[in-house]
């Protein structure tokens, strides 16, 4: 770690800690850093030092981090109540619950996906040009999510679920007729405020992804010339800007309030997650990792699809029995996700290539593998703190965490929360689109890379 | 210019110049350099091709830019109509406006602001620390903007001017009581809702700054080492997501979609006129650079200003003749702002010290005084084109711009803009707070740094 990473997070930790070190010793230090900074920056002509700056960053970013708990007391959700599903067993792995039909989420809602990715695409990017056609094509389907547009199928698939179970009579569910009319009491226009809804998810979600480009280490590793990845970072960070400004004004003209807020409380767990994700896990105690890793993995993945689906239901104007099936299925099914990513960062890719990605790892990011393997061998622990950074931490870690019972735990934890997921639309009247979000919920757990 | 910049650069002016570049040699090449990054990436790890991704994000802001006419046709504003004022004459100056009254803008408004810079540290900075208390202040005073809080005071200052506009006996304004209560149509908490707005501007203004941290020019003239520039970057990215995000949940607590609407509007604007900024002029005639520049300076800077002062008349739910006079004042209070920081960065510290920092001019930035004394003095014109980067552009640029009048003509659109600010509040009926708001679009273009 460099010095002036060393620096700023000193200072950090005491701020965290409460030590208000006053030591002469430490303030005539600081400051001599501080001087040295200043004159750095004003020989160049520029009048903000530094140091201040960053040290004002951090923290903002050391109280996002201690706003944390003011911020659940809020909304009224403690994401950390049952996070870790201790004590539960599955019930119906490895069957679908008994009674749902077999649909495919994917068949039914191509059509209105196409659409969307086309919506986007032709609001945001160009696609006149063939070599940007195809980066905008890659960057669309993006590997990292299986390029399979989970999000806004949420969102478009729960839409007609949630309608169908207060119709007695089902309009059949075609790709082409996906999105149901407005209900008598709803918005005439739901229709499309719900694919609305759809696009501003995924671009809130493509957003965090550039911005993620920043902030990922492994730019950091990646030995390509510096100035490269300045240049992209600052229109990695302009073009998520953008997206995000655009989807907001977008949500802005659908009317609706509680979505507005809904939305932009996912923009704070967006951050907030990353926040956690930089800053490690807070060290005391086993489960208290676990705990906070998983509060994480709420921020970062399933808030997004938990508030989304939630407003589906405010934007249907569903009774709140029902805002809150659909809030509970997005967040379970969120956090199914994340874990089934991070147990095939250490396994999925052995059947294609051969050797896994450890990706987590290499940044130096304890997952939930690690984190269960860490309960039975101990000796994981100190190599967690120190973020895989000693030398040989990375391959230990990974003879361990093979030899333990760390994936096949993460896998279990990740179909309890799918089952969660099936649990909340099973309040849900029968109907194929409620069977389709069931049967997504069951392939996010089933998946292999 | 670093080839990887002009290899993105090369993409964009083919984008924008609508040439489908399909010859051979120059997709087998682009194939070549993405094949480069795409190995590099994925040898370490790293599924997404760096290239692909900035060519995305490029198209992304190129798109960005040509949404610039249709974003205008939704809200119905073409700023081009009116920021070059030519062949308008100054009116009122160097007086104030006949029958206004010389009220100290900053004397009333200080106690609400010393409140609300308060409550932005509480709300986002932790004070205990020493060296972060000197952090948090120096940040919150920056030098940049004369630390006077010009945004918040606006907002404050209008919201009392428009209330005073409708009622016919006056409250007294002294600094205690400068927001006015909720008149009878209005929603009781009205002065707190005014606060946050106050806030949200200060905190979306302070965000873009951030933002914009993360790669200018000048950074990377500074010859810092990579690394603490992309740590810096990290923070800079995630500290402005941070107050972003922030302040897009207090927008939508306040419960006024148009508001929300407005003000995300304005984060729109912001990446607008970033990306202007870095792609530099359009280079099609000198009138057209010029209006370019106005137009960005819009977008950067004057629009927060209108939207804010506009979102004053939404929450108070004024009629549409207050708002658009909200409005109009807010846009040429700013443009008139910008304008003169633009003067003052050529003339303005050689009273103080001895030198001007000409930090646009070295920075590549080609702004009023220039393009103005380029109307004359054609041979300036290639220098901006280049963005004085050759050798010796700076120095033969400053020497033609003070033969010039390219100072002087750019203080006297500064001057017609403020009158225009003035002319619109002109329209409110006579108050105190309405003449302190004179004051201060009269003092923004009669200031020294």
């Amino acid at each position: 770690m460099n010095s002036t990473a060393k620096r700023i997070l000193a200072s950090s930790n005491r701020a965290n800690g409460r030590v208000l070190c006053r030591s002469r010793l430490n303030n005539v230090h600081r400051c001599n850093l501080l001087q040295q900074q200043r004159s750095l920056a004003s020989s160049v002509g520029l009048s903000v030092p530094e140091g201040f700056k960053d040290t004002v960053k951090k923290t903002i970013l050391d109280h996002a981090l201690r706003e944390d708990s003011r911020l659940w007391q809020s909304t009224g959700d403690d994401p950390l109540d049952d996070l870790d599903l201790e004590f539960e067993t599955t019930r119906y792995w490895p069957s679908l619950p008994p009674g749902v039909e077999t649909i495919d989420p994917i068949a039914i809602s191509s059509k209105e996906i196409v659409k969307l990715v086309e919506s986007i695409r032709d609001d945001m990017l160009n696609t006149e040009h063939p070599v940007l056609q195809k980066a905008a094509t890659y960057f669309f389907q993006s590997a990292a999510d299986g390029g399979k547009k989970v999000r806004p199928m949420l969102v478009l698939l729960l839409s007609r679920a949630l309608s169908d179970h207060i119709a007695t009579a089902h309009q059949p569910v075609t790709s082409s007729s996906l999105l149901p009319p407005a209900l008598e009491w709803q918005r005439p226009e739901l229709p499309d405020l719900n694919r609305r809804l759809a696009e501003v998810t995924e671009i809130f979600h493509t957003a965090s992804l550039l911005h993620d480009d920043v902030l990922d280490d492994a730019d950091q590793r990646r030995n390509l010339p510096a100035l490269h990845t300045q240049f992209g970072a600052k229109i990695a960070v302009l073009a998520g800007d953008f997206l995000l400004a655009k989807a907001c004004v977008t949500l802005a003209k659908m009317g609706d309030l509680r979505t507005v807020q809904a939305m932009s409380t996912v923009l704070e767990h967006l951050v907030l997650g990353e926040v956690m994700q930089i800053r490690g896990p807070k060290a005391d105690g086993q489960k208290s990792r676990l705990r906070v890793y998983l509060k994480k993995n709420f921020y970062k993945t399933a808030s997004l699809m938990a508030l989304s689906c939630k407003s589906v239901g405010f934007l249907g104007e569903y009774p709140d029995e029902l805002i809150d099936v659909a809030y509970r299925f997005g967040k379970h099914a969120g956090m199914a996700f994340q874990l089934v990513d991070d147990a095939l960062d250490y396994e999925g890719t052995a059947q294609h290539l051969g050797k896994p990605s450890m990706a987590d790892l290499r940044s130096g990011l304890a997952t939930a593998p690690v984190l269960f393997a860490a309960q039975e061998h101990t000796e994981l622990i100190p190599m967690i703190d120190r973020k895989f950074k000693g030398n040989g931490d990375v391959e230990r870690a990974i003879e361990i965490v093979f030899r333990s019972d760390g994936i096949e735990r993460t896998k279990e934890l990740a179909i309890l929360h799918a089952e969660r997921a099936m649990d909340a639309l099973l309040e849900l009247n029968p109907s194929p689109s409620r069977d389709a979000l069931i049967q997504l919920a069951y392939r996010v757990v089933a998946r292999t890379r």
